[in-house]
């Protein structure tokens, strides 16, 4: 195996592997979370550490966990990071964990938390598993604070509660603030990568 | 290595271990945190009766603006009359925490139209603003998923509506989950009347798109939170809720805030 970089590992899933564009996971938090920019930071946040921390932990105990109960016990270790997280922004950022209500308690079944895990801290060893929790969280990041800045902006002409575009001029686009338009903007994202780097156009 | 990994016992021995370390981490974290996040939720309280009182405390200064405009006051439901502490469990309405009220403070109730669990507790908190001439109440009830929590204010002489607010429950949202909306609060500030010369409670929240002149509009696509609103309104303000508190003992608010 050859040997990994780490700031390979810290930036790949940035643009070239990112989990949402090219893995395709995480969506479901990816439309829930981004009506203003605010929420989507927190939850960035939120799922940086978990990934970070679940990978660092997998992968520091992965010589001991008996492959039988693997996913439950990385699943173990998830859920207990995510309630962790939750107690801290009750605690800290009551606001911004009200408006996310149950979305903290989804980050366990966030599906990049779960393949990371799965698919890379199991193989490798703690520190190199951290950094590609971070990276991943950071791939994440990227997307979910580019859907997130367009839809407060043209949903509510505001960028984390400023107004940049007054009502004056500019008809708020009510579209922007449901579901649905969370999930065009990752496609045409998706679209733009791949335009950018053909090589991750799949086969029809 | 991996032969000793697989067996039964290290199976247990890990799921132990695990379970072990994550609950202490868990624990940790929920114990070492309740402070601040009930200081949090106490806030997010007064923020609500703030603003239901119509006070701007979106400068994050809502414990000043509270003390400096609302004013706590204990209140015996059966009587309708103030008391400075509950008989029991000695609490007094600054320290006021529902769930510290002791057995014997609670009353059984053979009606619950509001879904209370069958009782109801003896001493409520009511919240005077006396600049704005409003007295907030406390009110909850039983939605579709959960138990509303909220606050309706209302003027101190006519017990007209003058803004409600709901800052908990689990409705879904887009539906019953707008009861928190401004399209539906806004309503609650155009001063409905509330009680009839007699203290007959007069208000409705008709189903959605239905409602008369005086009437509050209820919310689409959420049948049975509406009528949860309907009941718990009805309820709080009735002869069984605050009633007595407001014109039991025949005399009109003006004089019963003042005492």
């Amino acid at each position: 195996m050859a040997k990994i970089k780490t700031t390979d590992v810290l930036f790949d899933p940035v643009v070239k592997n990112n989990p949402i564009a090219l893995q395709v996971l995480g969506i479901c938090s990816a439309l829930a979370v981004t009506t203003k920019l605010d929420t989507t930071l927190t939850m960035c946040v939120a799922v940086i550490f978990v990934v970070a921390f679940s990978n660092l932990a997998v992968s520091s105990i992965r010589m001991f966990i008996p492959s039988s109960i693997r996913i439950i016990v990385q699943m173990t270790i998830i859920a207990s990071l995510v309630i962790i997280v939750d107690q801290f922004l009750k605690a800290f950022a009551f606001e911004a964990s009200k408006q996310m209500s149950v979305f903290v308690g989804l980050i366990i079944t966030n599906c990049i938390v779960m393949g990371r895990a799965e698919g890379f801290a199991m193989k490798n060893p703690p520190f190199i598993s951290f950094l590609d929790g971070i990276g991943n969280g950071l791939g994440y990041s990227f997307i979910l604070l580019a859907v997130g800045a367009i839809r407060e902006l043209f949903g509510s002409g505001k960028l984390l509660g400023y107004t940049i575009l007054p009502g004056d001029y500019y008809q708020n686009n009510g579209l922007m603030l449901l579901a649905p338009s969370a999930f065009f903007l990752i496609g045409m994202i998706i679209w733009i990568i791949r335009t950018f780097r053909p090589d991750q156009i799949e086969e029809a | 290595m991996t032969k000793a990994r697989d067996s039964v016992k290290n199976t247990f021995l890990t799921t132990a271990l695990l379970c072990v370390i994550c609950s202490v981490f868990v624990s940790a974290s929920a114990v070492g945190l309740r402070s601040r996040q009930d200081l949090n939720k106490q806030l997010d309280k007064k923020k609500n009766i703030l603003s239901v009182c119509e006070i701007d405390s979106s400068n994050g200064d809502v414990q000043r603006l509270f003390e400096a405009n609302i004013e706590a006051r204990l209140v015996d439901l059966q009587t309708g009359s103030y008391v400075e502490q509950t008989p029991d469990s000695k609490q007094t309405a600054s320290s006021f925490d529902f769930s510290k009220l002791t057995e014997n403070e609670f009353k059984t109730l053979d009606e619950d139209p509001a879904g209370l669990g069958g009782r109801r507790e003896q001493y409520e908190v009511v919240y005077v603003f006396q600049k704005g001439n409003q007295l907030v109440l406390p009110i909850r009830g039983r939605g579709l998923w959960s138990t509303l929590w909220g606050f309706l204010s209302i003027d101190a002489n006519d017990f007209t509506t003058r803004g409600i607010t709901f800052y908990s429950h689990a409705e879904t949202p887009g539906l019953g989950g707008e009861v928190d909306s401004d399209a539906f609060k806004s309503q609650w500030m155009e001063e409905n009347a509330t009680l009839d010369a007699n203290g007959k409670v007069i208000i409705e929240v008709a189903k959605a798109g239905q409602a008369a002149e005086g009437e509050i509009d209820g919310l689409a696509g959420a049948t049975i939170t509406t009528q949860g609103v309907d009941k718990l309104i009805k309820y709080w303000l009735g002869p069984d809720g605050f009633g007595p508190f407001l014109v039991g003992n025949g005399s009109k608010f003006g004089e019963v805030a003042q005492n």
